[in-house]
């Protein structure tokens, strides 16, 4: 069964390396409080004129385009059963980053909704990968036992 | 759905690496098959009935609540 939505396995490995390297980077900025001032950015959208630095958006979206790679990128054997498995591991995953927005819009308030809806935009991947991971897992071990 | 798949394995003697690699599949997945879990596509069943000389219905059979 041919997916052309699907990228070639070796971009898993490739994926796990951008996407590990952009999370440490992140907590050692965030710790650190360190950052590049060649990234220093003057913004003006709508009249809202302001400061930032780049060093977080680059960070997030090698992050994204990392997770990006993990999930999209086939299996060594990627058959039906597979398939199956990827579609029910992206409804969960759908299902449960619905709930986390819910409960998260009712429960959380001001400039800390802002950082939550964020990061809430990696919740669907995230959330695939290690449900997929947790059901291939499953299935290589079930069937070795026998 | 039931199936016999075991039973035409085990007349044609071969494993179930065997018939993995004949039809293109991993081997979880025939196993996933044989124990029920899992309900191949119409290709899979056509290429699985291809291996074993039989019609499709020789393997897979309805049960009732199907």
């Amino acid at each position: 069964m041919k997916n052309p939505l699907l990228i070639p396995n070796k971009y898993k490995v490739i994926g796990w390396i951008i996407f590990l390297s952009a999370l440490a980077s992140y907590f050692i900025n965030t710790n650190l409080e360190w950052q590049p001032a060649f990234l220093d950015f003057t913004f003006n959208q709508n009249d809202l004129v302001g400061e930032t630095n780049l060093l977080k958006e680059i960070l997030f979206t090698l992050g994204m385009i990392g997770l990006f790679m993990i999930s999209f990128a086939k299996e060594k054997q990627e058959d039906e059963y597979v398939s199956f498995l990827r579609l029910k591991c992206w409804q969960y995953a759908a299902i449960i980053s619905m709930v986390i927005s819910l409960f998260g819009t009712l429960g959380i308030y001001g400039m800390r909704y802002l950082t939550f809806a964020a990061f809430n935009m990696l919740t669907v991947p995230v959330v695939f990968i290690v449900l997929f991971s947790i059901n291939l897992y499953k299935l290589r071990k079930a069937s070795n036992e026998k | 759905m039931k199936n016999n798949l075991r039973v035409q394995r085990a007349i044609k003697n071969i494993t179930q690496a065997e018939l993995a690699q004949l039809i293109n599949v991993s081997r979880q997945t025939i196993n996933t098959i044989e124990s029920g879990k899992y309900v191949p596509s119409t290709v899979l069943a056509l290429k699985m009935a291809k291996v074993f000389g039989v019609a499709v219905e020789g393997i897979f059979e309805l049960e009732e609540g199907d």
